[in-house]
């Protein structure tokens, strides 16, 4: 009955839907970043999302507008300075990450100091997300599947060796591109469900708690978008019914999730005879 | 370029940042030959691939591979190429051995990229030449060092290429392993005019398999036959008459054991 009462709620039903679709942008896109090493891709440009709302407050623009051509843009730069510089993925996040903040911090001293919006988008509300975030959610993940279904060979080969793949006349420019820069919307949109501070959570844990059990790279997908499906589930129904806060418990289930993995896991290669 | 030169490498020079690695190196590949390069380390044996294969451009000269330089070349299907490492940590890559030696297919194949029935048949045929059949559904993170090799020697040759290029092939590889697949590799270069690079820091093994050789020290020492090198005064020069004797020697009596 008392879930029947929760899903009358409109904000409720526009939180389940565009949660399960930020889920599954997550999980899916997460699997590429994990295994390429740019796990922490989500909390640089989750940083840049911050000086871009920032940036948004101090032109009184809605946040969200200003923020999403920033981040893209920085996930480019993020890409282009690794092939420029050759530095390792984590020092080019890490100087797009600290100029984000920086930058972030630097504009709302100028605007008056932080205030109780930038806040709401540290710490994100998925409760208080409004329909078209709900629609661009529901596209850009449409999007996403349509994007692992047409080029899935060329990305579990760009995933593998980048080197191999070129060779195998992969346009593997092009397919980065389009990697980083859905993961620089998938950032400002998960923003807005977990916030800035828990962004990152959302891209790593499905995609390692899937790499604990899948066997095969399709079942990765698959395992990946399950578990961040059921975290975001879970983590709205139990903020409404316990008042708690939907993004730290969606990201405390999802760690749950991980560690029940881990431990099938060792328990299966224990009983194999291999270490874990 | 001859029709018959698969690479025509002209005054080659590479820098990387100060430092040269590559200074004016000239040769030609016929088809059909199986081409050992070695050198010492940093000596740019892998940086001369690498501009082969047009992941870096040089500072000076020209590169054609099948008559094209590398960045107009676009039938990758011709050629199969195992990198002396790869970029992921293949413990934790979530993929089982046909799906990572399917990836060797693909060049071939226009998008939508399809692995079709026949295609399996085809991967099972080139794991079972290279004696790894029995992994075919196996995790990769579950494989050893030399077992991970022949999977990536087999993404390299299942596409059929003309032209297969091995960077360090044989170094996680067992002596009984490493025999079979230089036999293979002889018997694919003589029976079906494959033709081959492979660097490799064993003279004395590559020697007894390959048909030319180049020494690379920064710059293009020595090209040519193994029995040439062995009775080149430039290498003895190079190397010291004792050294040359001793890399001949190995040879030779690698090849008794071999026989016998």
């Amino acid at each position: 009955m008392e879930i029947l009462d929760l899903l009358s709620h409109g904000f409720i039903q526009r939180a389940l839907i565009a949660g399960v679709f930020i889920a599954i942008l997550c999980s899916a896109l997460g699997v590429f970043l994990v295994l390429r090493n740019l796990s922490y891709i989500g909390d640089g440009l989750s940083h840049v999302a911050f000086g871009g709302v920032a940036l948004g407050m101090l032109f009184k623009a809605y946040p969200l507008y200003v923020a999403i051509p920033v981040v893209m843009l920085s996930a480019l730069g993020i890409m282009k300075l690794k092939e420029k510089t050759r530095l390792f993925s984590d020092a080019t996040i890490g100087i797009v990450s600290s100029l984000g903040v920086a930058s972030g911090v630097f504009i709302s001293s100028i605007a008056g100091g932080l205030n109780i919006d930038l806040f709401s988008y540290l710490f994100g509300n998925i409760l208080a997300i409004n329909k078209e975030e709900v629609i661009i959610s529901i596209l850009m993940s449409i999007c996403l599947v349509i994007l692992i279904r047409v080029l899935y060979h060329e990305l579990l080969y760009i995933t593998f060796d980048e080197d191999s793949a070129r060779i195998s006349g992969i346009n593997v420019r092009t397919i980065n591109t389009i990697l980083y820069l859905m993961a620089g919307l998938t950032v400002v949109l998960a923003m807005k469900a977990v916030g800035i501070l828990l962004v990152t959570a959302l891209l790593i844990l499905p995609p390692v708690t899937a790499l604990q059990i899948a066997r095969s790279f399709r079942m990765t997908l698959f395992v990946s978008s399950l578990t961040g499906i059921l975290s975001v589930i879970s983590g709205i129904v139990l903020s409404f019914l316990f008042d708690f806060p939907a993004g730290a418990t969606t990201v405390l289930i999802n760690f749950i999730f991980f560690i029940i993995a881990f431990g099938f896991k060792s328990l299966l290669y224990r009983s194999a005879g291999r270490p874990g | 370029m001859s029709v018959d030169n698969i690479i025509s490498v002209k005054n080659l020079h590479f820098r990387y940042n100060a430092i040269e690695v590559l200074t004016d190196v000239s040769f030609d590949l016929k088809r059909g030959l199986f081409l050992g390069i070695v050198g010492p380390n940093g000596s740019g044996k892998t940086t001369l691939i690498r501009l082969i294969l047009g992941f870096v451009k040089p500072q000076r000269g020209d590169v054609l591979i099948f008559g094209y330089p590398p960045f107009l070349f676009n039938e990758w299907y011709r050629i199969g190429y195992l990198p002396q490492r790869i970029s992921i940590s293949e413990s934790h890559f979530p993929a089982k051995v046909k799906e990572i030696v399917s990836l060797g297919l693909l060049a071939r194949k226009k998008s939508p990229k399809r692995i079709s029935r026949s295609d399996l048949i085809m991967i099972d045929r080139h794991l079972d030449t290279l004696g790894i059949l029995h992994l075919r559904d196996k995790f990769i993170g579950e494989l050893s060092g030399g077992q991970l090799q022949r999977v990536l020697i087999a993404k390299a040759m299942v596409n059929d290429p003309e032209l297969l290029i091995l960077d360090e092939p044989t170094t996680a590889l067992d002596p009984e392993t490493r025999e079979r697949f230089l036999d293979l590799l002889r018997s694919s270069n003589a029976e079906k005019n494959l033709t081959i690079i492979m660097i490799t820091h064993d003279i004395g093994m590559i020697g007894r398999y390959a048909t030319s050789m180049l020494y690379l020290d920064k710059r293009l020492v020595f090209y040519g036959s193994f029995e040439s090198f062995c009775g080149s005064q430039e290498m003895t020069d190079y190397f010291g008459e004792y050294s040359q004797h001793i890399i001949c020697h190995r040879h030779d009596s690698a090849d008794l054991a071999v026989k016998h």
